[in-house]
């Protein structure tokens, strides 16, 4: 085989050509939701950093300690009492994960796509006011789901509170008829959401008319019914 | 300065994680467009890549490794996005306008031009992927052995085998050798 540098030269100029920026839309589309997104963080990495900097015989007595610990929570252990005898109560922390189905259009050529339980991102946070924005990324087509319900959605005349960006396998389209996120004109989706509560569960079943939106510029409208479920 | 960004960003400070995204997310994208060779798969690679990296990143031990790491994950997500491509296009798809008119301008001739965007996309992703990493970024080698997962010879002959094809596609020469070597 030949190796003419100046082919070479061809080829690293025609590679080094070409795009080399990502659009400024797209930036803000990429990192406004990562403060909405939990950081996994397993219990091997936070024990492994609380010991890193121990000598042998300190990280032995925390290991007991933390297993003690442990035993305690777990009622193993006689419980210690808070003031009056009871134990002390301490703030649960609740993370909500999101399950979904969605279904992107309509007869027999319709799509279904189900949660993965292994996604990367996954996350609900609700926020004082009662907006719930739903962060999920992964499995297999590929899907990511970024949902908002905005507050008041659940009361009377609030059923159009939605706004949605969802990449399902090959389709992606977003749709905000209640301008919750800014993105979209007057009349050109439409989208209701019903909210229904059980125990620490909240699901909301989203039905939307949408332009597909997979060429960068508005198709035709694609039907979306999205039931997705926030639960710890 | 970098690994205190990320040692930060990894405790949970998205004002840290925010910076390093944003010095990174253009190159990450310019990797990600040429790989896969169209700006709506690149950009939900590199969306999915930093999207991982954060909720990932406090696993991540050593904050030198950090650059290595992100494009390791960018690989994979440009892997998932061409092989979903592959199963939903039976026929190439051709380079955005933009890009064929600053390919047009850098690269002398619209025939090689024309051959060597014809030849890049024969290659597969994986081959694609040497290629950009090696003579876009400048990686190594081994370092891309090491982001791929793959032992260096296979990085090695990957590379080989990708700018075999590319040669050819501009050197009749080489198109000569190509044919004798098949025919042998």
């Amino acid at each position: 085989m030949t190796n003419d540098p100046r082919s070479d030269a061809l080829i690293r100029s025609w590679i080094e050509a070409g795009p080399d920026a990502a659009s400024a839309e797209f930036v803000e589309r990429t990192l406004r939701p990562i403060p909405r997104m939990r950081q996994r963080r397993s219990w091997r990495i936070t024990l492994g950093r609380l010991l890193e900097p121990l000598p042998l015989m300190a990280t032995a007595a925390t290991l007991i300690a933390v297993v003690a610990t442990g035993m305690a929570l777990g009622g193993l252990l006689p419980r210690s009492q808070g003031p009056g005898g009871q134990a002390s109560p301490s703030a649960p922390v609740v993370s909500l994960r999101p399950t979904f189905e969605l279904l992107m259009g309509e007869g027999p050529s319709a799509r279904v796509y189900r949660s993965d339980p292994s996604a990367s991102v996954a996350t609900c946070d609700i926020d004082p006011d009662g907006a719930t924005y739903a962060l999920y990324a992964g499995g297999e087509p590929f899907v990511s789901i970024d949902l908002i319900v905005g507050s008041g959605a659940d009361e009377t005349g609030g059923a159009s509170r939605v706004a949605a960006e969802i990449t399902a396998g090959d389709t992606y389209v977003r749709f905000d008829p209640a301008i919750l996120r800014g993105g979209d004109r007057a009349g050109r989706s439409q989208a209701t959401v019903i909210v229904t509560t059980d125990g620490p569960a909240t699901t909301f079943v989203v039905d939307a008319t949408t332009p597909d939106r997979t060429s960068g510029q508005d198709g035709d409208p694609i039907q979306i019914s999205l039931t997705l479920t926030c639960q710890p | 300065v970098d690994d205190e960004l990320i040692r930060r960003a990894a405790r949970g400070e998205v004002e840290a994680f925010d910076a390093l995204a944003r010095d990174r997310i253009d190159r990450l994208f310019a990797v990600a467009v040429r790989i896969l060779r169209d700006h709506h798969d690149a950009e939900d690679a590199v969306q999915q890549a930093l999207w991982t990296a954060w909720s990932d990143l406090p696993g991540l031990r050593d904050p030198k490794r950090f650059d290595a790491w992100l494009y390791r994950l960018l690989i994979r997500c440009c892997f998932r996005a061409g092989r979903s491509r592959r199963r939903r296009l039976a026929v190439v798809q051709r380079l955005p306008e933009s890009f064929e008119v600053a390919v047009a301008a850098e690269v002398a001739g619209v025939e090689a031009r024309d051959a060597l965007d014809r030849a890049f996309a024969r290659l597969s992703t994986e081959h694609r992927t040497v290629v950009v990493l090696h003579h876009y970024i400048g990686m190594p080698l081994d370092e891309i052995a090491e982001v791929l997962g793959v032992p260096s010879g296979t990085a090695r002959s990957r590379l080989h085998y990708a700018l075999r094809g590319l040669r050819a596609a501009i050197d009749p020469a080489e198109t000569i050798e190509q044919t004798s070597e098949v025919s042998r």
